[in-house]
This record gives structure tokens, C-alpha cells and sequence, in this order.
């Protein structure tokens, strides 16, 4: 018995992981696409999502499955209830790339803003936020979770920084103003990628120390 | 082997002694039969120990004897084996680390067994701890999990090709082959073979085949349009005849240039060119270049200023070729700065080794992102702005070509709106040698 539920348990960290690299992957493709204006990355990273659903679907089915045939407790209860919401989360991060590959799809049909606009940066900061998050996971590295967590004003604030570019960006010069609005989107997107980084990492923190960090809930 | 036996005759005698004395009391002996019972002891011990030596002792002795140099003999081939291994292990460890081809052996678990470094830049791995994990805790790429998978599953040998795209666009050629032992599996070895600049050269090539056929096309069908508009009836109209005449002969111009170009970068880029090299004052080719263009430059309305630090040292150059180089740039300072006040400024000075010359404008500027691209055939910022300028997309790419067969080097520095810089390094110390 004890040794199915190590190998449903392996089973389980082997999906996760596998999760992880597939929206990893899609990430850092559709930032590429957004920088590059390449539509045949957009129309790939759009087109990957269903096997991260998939995916998503397979391992709330595994969790349950232990959950109810092994009645776990203790480190492996929080393993199991954090690869849930980690599982979620990674889900989200999936469907935002491919918002920003719809957006880079619709930004295409017009000429680019001639705005300096951080997204470069801000693209990079979010995508290295979900990468040491996952590095955290892999390691059970708390320390490298709160770091993490501490990151996302950063990004926070570049959000904020390109929405009042963008606002003062004159009609007149900048028509159609949906190419405004697409950039909106696409930097929201950024921002939500690094707040589900951060949930990530505080699910990291419950499962290694088993503190909850949520809601800057601290000791 | 004396040691012992004195040891042997000793608790011999005491034993026997002992004995005789225990009998004796025993027996009521008087006094001086004691003394004969010790003499007799004493002559029972030595035969005692004499005859134990002999039929024990000795071989036991030659026995331990054996052994050691038995023992010894083992521990020095064991040593010699160890330090055999070792030097095995460093030598495969040296193989591998100096190899290009990133290397992991997986086992049947899909645990990691051996790692060469060029894996770690290769797949981006972040963990240095990555011998006895499971690959695709390592491995962030579900791709190659899957195909060490399959091959750990099916005992398949397999190749694939496998894209990387993010953080850094990456192609590998990836190897795997199965370890066999009896039949059965005992690990899978993986190859990669970085080949990202293979494909980036079957990119280019065919990219530029692509657009040297639309480049070729499009006057050729112009010119074919007008054509049979005049076969038609156009002829018939003269003035609207010359008209269409005059567009035939700009297109065909335009055509004449192009091939031109191509025919002039491709004998440079094939060593075939006839390069003329002998020493030249380099301010003598500016100027010529300078006096060339000075004609389009009234006609845009620039300005330019020519600033060349004296006593420059004559160089070795092909003075057309290097005149047809700095000309180029000239032409594309004049055509990329708006007409009216445009400052085009030339200047030449020694920089370590070579003559620096900087060939500045004020004009439109290129985007950051277009630079690491803007010396690449037919690659333009803008392709309707600079067709319609009559350029041919080329003219960066022979001035590339041009200075790299005068062993120099050229870059650019721009900024959108604030102009560009371009500048021609070229060797002053070295006579560079003819392309043959």
C-alpha cells in the first residue's frame, strides 16, 4: 500500500513539474512573440494550451485520488493540498500567455506605438518571478519563495508606470486606439503573471514550513 | 618464530611442572623425588615444544608467511586498480567536460547518472546537484523528458530535433542511444549537438534567395506591365508613350543596379573580386567619395563637414573598392536625413591599431532592434521608404564586405529621431592580404 502512494506521490511531482516546464515554455514564447511581432510563435503558444489543460485536469484527479485512498497527513497532506493550488495557479499562467498571443496577434494588424514603453522589462521581471518560483518548488527552497513574494512590487509598479504612458498617449497621433488598449491588456497580463507567481511561492512556504503567508498573514 | 616457540616451551613447562608437582603431593612423594620430577618435566618440555614446533609451528609460520605476501600482493594490485580507475574516471570526466556535445546517461529509473558541463548552458539547468535526481526534475523541457521516456520505455535508440525558444532561441540535434546489458536496459546515453547556427544560416539563405527573387521580380514586372500596355494601343498615344517609356527605363535602371550589386557582393564574398591593394592616403578616398556625392548633397540641401586628423598613416586599400564603401554610406546618410539642415560630418583618427572613420548623420535614426540585423543583404528598417529611395537593400552588406577583406571591422551606433553613426576600423599596422 505504502509503496503505491510513494509511486502515485512520484507520479504526482513528475506532472507537476512537467506542468510547470509546458507553461514555463509558453511564457517565454509569447513574450518572444510580443518583442519579436512574430505571429507564428503567437499562433504556437495558443495553440499548447489544451495539453496544459489537460494536464491541469489529470492532476486534480491524482491529488483527489490520494487524498481519499491514502488519507495522507502531515508533509505529504501539505505536499498534496499545495500541488492543488499550484496546480491552479499554473493553469492561469497558461491561459495569460495565451492572452498575451492574442493580443501580440492583434497588435500585428497595426503599425507599432512610437512609445518607449517598458514592457521589455517588465515581461523579463514577471517570466524570471515564475521561473524561481518553480526553481523553489523544485528545491523546496522557502527562503527563494520569500524572495520571490517581495518581487511582485516591482512589477506592480511597472504596470502602473505603463498604464499612464499609455494614457498620455495622444489619439491623435496613436489611432486606432485598440492598439492602446491591447497594451493595457498585455501589461495586466504581465502584472497577474507575477501575482500567480507570488500565490505559488506562499503555497511553497506552507508546504516546506507549513506557514501561511497569504494576505501578509506573518507570524 | 624463536618467540614463539620460547612462549610454547614455557607454558609447557609450567604446565608439565605444575602437573608433576600436583601428582607428586598427591602421591606423598618425599622431598627429593620432586627434583626428578623437575628434571623430568623439564626434558618432557623441551621434547614437547621441539616435536610441537616442528610438525605445527613451522608451516603455520610459512602458512602466515604466505599469506602476508599473498596480502601484500593483493593490496598493491588493488591499488594499481584503483589508481587505474581513477585515471579512467578523470580521463572520461576531461573527454566530456572538453567535449562541444552536451552529454546525460539516464538509468532505468530516469535518474541522472552522468552530466557533461555543456549541458548546463545548453538547457539553461539551474541545479548544479543533478547526479541521482530524476531527469525531469533537472530538465525543464517536457520534450526531452518525453524522448528519454520513450527511449527508457521501448529500448529505442532515437534521434530528434529539438527547439528550444525561450530565453534564448536554440536548435539541438539530440542523439539518444540505449545501454543494453544481457537485454536488458541499463541506462540511456543523450547527445545534443548545438546546431542553432545552422539553422540560422539556412534562415538567411533562404530569406535571402526570397528576397532576392521579389527584389528581381518586382521592376521585371513593372517593366512587363508597361510593356504590353504599349503593345497594346499605348504606342499609338505618344506623349503617354514616352511617359511609360521613361517608368520602362528607371525600372530597368533600377534592375541593371541590383544585379550590379549582387554580382559585386557575391565576387567579394567569394574571394573572387580582383582587389587592387596598394598604399593610398585614406584622405584621398574620402575626398574622392566626398566629391562623388556632393552633387546629391546640394540637392537634399545638407550640410557637410569632412574632419580628418593629420598625418594619418597611408593604408593598404583597393582605393575603388574603399571609395565604392565610404560612397555607400554617404548615400544613405544623404537618403536618411529629411532635406533641409541635415549635418553629414566625416571624420578619420587613430584608435589603438586602426583608422577609425565615422561617417555621421542627423537624420531618421534606426530602432535598437534593427541594428544586429542592418548589415544583412536586402534587410531593411523600412522596405516602401527605402525602395522608393532607390536603394537596393545591399548597400550595407558590400560596405561589411568590403572593410572584412580589408581585415576590418564595421558598426553602428543609432538612436530613433537623433541619427546614426556609422563606423569603418582599419588596420594601419598590418599590409592585409589580397583575397585570392
Amino acid at each position: 500500500m505504502e509503496r503505491h502512494f510513494d509511486e502515485d506521490l512520484k507520479n504526482l511531482k513528475e506532472k507537476i513539474l512537467k506542468m510547470s516546464s509546458l507553461v514555463e515554455e509558453s511564457i517565454g514564447t509569447s513574450i518572444k512573440a510580443l518583442m519579436e511581432r512574430n505571429a507564428e510563435l503567437a499562433y504556437k503558444v495558443i495553440k499548447s494550451d489544451d495539453a496544459v489543460n489537460m494536464l491541469e485536469i489529470e492532476i486534480d484527479d491524482l491529488c483527489l485520488k490520494l487524498l481519499a485512498l491514502h488519507q495522507p497527513t502531515a508533509g505529504d497532506l501539505r505536499f498534496i493540498t499545495s500541488t492543488m493550488k499550484i496546480n491552479n495557479d499554473l493553469e492561469r499562467i497558461g491561459d495569460l500567455a495565451v492572452n498575451i498571443g492574442q493580443r501580440t496577434l492583434d497588435l500585428l494588424k497595426v503599425p507599432p506605438l512610437k512609445l518607449r514603453l517598458n514592457i521589455p522589462k517588465m515581461a523579463s521581471a514577471a517570466q524570471d518571478m515564475l521561473k524561481d518560483s518553480l526553481n523553489a518548488f523544485v528545491n523546496k527552497d522557502s527562503k527563494l519563495a520569500y524572495e520571490v513574494c517581495k518581487r511582485d512590487d516591482e512589477v506592480d509598479d511597472l504596470n502602473h508606470e505603463i498604464f499612464m504612458e499609455l494614457l498620455k498617449a495622444n489619439p491623435e497621433d496613436q489611432k486606432p486606439i485598440e492598439r492602446v488598449i491591447d497594451l493595457v491588456l498585455v501589461a495586466k497580463n504581465l502584472e497577474r503573471v507575477a501575482d500567480h507567481s507570488t500565490n505559488i511561492c506562499e503555497d511553497i512556504i506552507y508546504m516546506v514550513d507549513g506557514k501561511i503567508i497569504k494576505h501578509h498573514l506573518t507570524d | 618464530m624463536n618467540k614463539t616457540l620460547f612462549k610454547l616451551f614455557l607454558t609447557n613447562l609450567f604446565i608439565i611442572l605444575i602437573f608433576f608437582f600436583i601428582v607428586g603431593v598427591t602421591a606423598g612423594s618425599p622431598s627429593s623425588d620432586f627434583l626428578v620430577f623437575f628434571l623430568t618435566g623439564f626434558l618432557l618440555t623441551i621434547i614437547l615444544t621441539l616435536v610441537v614446533g616442528r610438525i605445527f609451528l613451522r608451516p603455520l609460520t610459512q602458512i602466515k608467511k604466505s599469506a602476508a605476501e599473498h596480502l601484500n600482493q593483493i593490496s598493491i594490485e588493488l591499488e594499481h586498480k584503483t589508481t587505474a580507475l581513477m585515471e579512467d574516471q578523470n580521463e572520461l570526466q576531461t573527454i566530456l567536460s572538453s567535449m562541444i556535445e552536451g552529454v546525460i546517461v539516464v538509468n532505468k529509473d530516469e535518474r541522472i547518472i552522468l552530466i557533461n558541463d555543456p549541458v548546463y548552458e545548453m538547457l539553461d539547468l539551474r541545479s548544479q546537484n543533478t547526479i541521482g535526481k530524476p531527469c525531469w526534475e533537472v530538465i525543464r523541457n517536457d520534450e526531452i523528458n518525453s524522448l528519454l521516456k520513450e527511449a527508457i520505455h521501448f529500448k529505442k535508440s532515437m534521434k530528434k530535433e529539438i527547439a528550444i525558444i525561450a530565453p534564448m532561441e536554440s536548435y539541438f540535434s539530440t542523439q539518444v542511444s540505449c545501454v543494453l546489458s544481457n537485454q536488458q536496459l541499463s541506462a540511456v546515453v543523450a547527445v545534443f549537438h548545438d546546431i542553432s547556427e545552422l539553422k540560422k544560416m539556412a534562415r538567411m539563405r533562404s530569406e535571402f534567395v526570397a528576397n532576392a527573387s521579389h527584389e528581381l521580380k518586382t521592376p521585371l514586372t513593372t517593366i512587363k506591365g508597361f510593356v504590353e500596355t504599349l503593345k497594346e494601343g499605348a504606342l499609338n498615344d505618344p506623349p503617354r508613350a514616352l511617359q511609360f517609356l521613361q517608368i520602362i527605363d528607371k525600372h530597368t535602371a533600377r534592375l541593371e543596379q541590383l544585379v550590379n550589386d549582387l554580382l559585386s557582393l557575391s565576387a567579394i564574398e567569394s574571394k573572387e573580386a580582383d582587389f587592387k591593394f596598394e598604399r593610398i592616403p585614406l584622405e584621398t578616398v574620402i575626398e574622392a567619395a566626398v566629391n562623388f556625392s556632393k552633387e546629391n548633397i546640394e540637392k537634399s540641401r545638407h550640410k557637410i563637414t569632412v574632419n580628418l586628423e593629420e598625418n594619418l598613416p597611408a593604408l593598404f586599400m583597393d582605393r575603388s573598392r574603399m571609395e565604392q564603401a565610404f560612397l555607400n554610406l554617404l548615400d544613405n546618410a544623404i537618403k536618411f536625413t529629411p532635406p533641409g539642415g541635415g549635418a553629414i560630418a566625416i571624420s578619420a583618427k587613430k584608435e589603438d591599431d586602426f583608422i577609425r572613420v565615422d561617417v555621421k548623420d542627423n537624420g531618421i535614426g534606426i530602432d535598437a532592434a534593427h541594428l544586429p540585423r542592418i548589415f544583412e543583404r536586402f534587410y531593411r528598417v523600412d522596405k516602401g521608404r527605402s525602395r522608393e529611395m532607390g536603394g537596393t537593400g545591399l548597400g550595407l552588406s558590400i560596405v561589411k564586405h568590403i572593410v572584412l577583406a580589408h581585415h576590418g571591422k564595421v558598426s553602428v551606433f543609432s538612436q530613433p529621431q537623433k541619427g546614426s553613426t556609422f563606423s569603418i576600423f582599419l588596420p594601419f599596422r598590418t599590409p592585409p592580404t589580397p583575397p585570392l
